[in-house]
């Protein structure tokens, strides 16, 4: 291109009247241009600089907001609070967790061999027993008199 | 307009928002961050987007007003101290040019640009946008915008040269 035209469309260009076509026309001139007149040059690097400013590209990733389901998350959550209630109102029978399981006749024989170790187990207790008995049988006959000392005491009075 | 046609419609856009945001906010977190917003804003007026007569030109304004929202907010902030570090850098153009870094110093320059300006030139020169497109974007008059680019691309120059030539930044 000539450079008479080149510099006309320099004029129009900076008076804001070139088309897209005829600044492209200008890029590609003083891109591919060795030589140019040294008044020149800085249009060299303004139009290098737009170019390369157009390489600048986006890396990164487009995030999308994720639509949410309301209804499958209020349905979830409805459910959840039913068993939750349900849990609360009717707790689940104890299973027996605290009773330790064990044979019933081994635990008799256990304790068996136990008092065996203890002594004369049958006879003994018996004997205290009847001690037992005969004490309460004395500490009823105490209160009865007790009670007509007092009631003597009051008439007394 | 459901998940897929969403993703079909914003994939050939990204560069663009980003490219966008990066322009405003300087920083490749802060525009990655603007690009998360604006395609949440995006998918939130999915239904709507059909009925602009540009639905690029209705994505690419909500990224700008997200942007300038930001930089509103942050104003006495982070991206405050991200321009006192571009300004300070500033101060050393004249290394910048020992390094032919000629780039980053017409980056530099256009960030001296004002807002509306740093708008234009992005639609325009990078993104290379029809005036048509531009004007639904900014919601201004093509000849407003050909008369404000002109401006911008005039100053650009201008502060190019006098760097270029002497090595200080004039006004």
């Amino acid at each position: 291109m000539e450079r008479q035209q080149i510099n006309n469309l320099l004029e129009k260009y900076f008076a804001g009247e070139t088309s897209l076509a005829e600044e492209k026309n200008l890029r590609t001139y003083f891109k591919n241009t060795t030589n140019l007149p040294p008044e020149w040059e800085e249009y060299k690097i303004l139009f290098a600089y737009f170019d390369s400013e157009k390489e600048t590209k986006y890396e990164g990733e487009i995030y999308l907001p994720k639509k949410r389901n309301y209804k499958w998350v209020i349905s979830i959550s409805a459910v959840a609070a039913v068993i939750i209630t349900l849990l609360l109102v009717f707790p689940p029978a104890n299973q027996e967790v605290n009773t330790p399981k064990g044979n019933a006749s081994q635990a008799a024989e256990n304790a068996k061999s136990l008092f065996m170790m203890m002594g004369s187990f049958p006879e003994g207790s018996k004997e205290n027993l009847e001690y037992l008995n005969e004490l309460n049988a004395l500490k009823i006959k105490g209160t009865k008199e007790k009670d007509s000392l007092e009631n003597q005491q009051s008439e007394d009075n | 307009m459901d998940q897929r046609s969403f993703l079909v419609f914003i994939n050939p856009l990204k560069d663009r928002i980003y490219r966008l945001s990066l322009r405003y906010l300087i920083s490749k977190e802060a525009a990655e961050d603007a690009m998360q917003e604006v395609i949440i804003r995006l998918w939130k007026n999915r239904k709507k987007i059909k009925n602009y007569n540009s639905p690029e030109a209705f994505a690419i304004t909500i990224t700008k007003n997200y942007c300038i929202d930001q930089l509103k907010l942050k104003g006495n902030n982070n991206l405050r101290i991200v321009h006192n570090n571009f300004v300070g850098r500033e101060q050393s153009l004249e290394k910048q040019i020992e390094a032919k870094d000629e780039l980053k110093l017409v980056s530099k320059i256009i960030k001296t640009l004002s807002e509306k300006e740093q708008t234009l030139i992005q639609l325009r020169e990078v993104e290379q946008l029809e005036y048509k497109e531009i004007a639904k974007i900014l919601d201004m008059k093509e000849t407003a915008i050909r008369v404000a680019l002109s401006r911008a691309r005039k100053k650009i120059r201008k502060k190019f040269l006098s760097i270029q030539r002497y090595g200080t930044t004039t006004d």
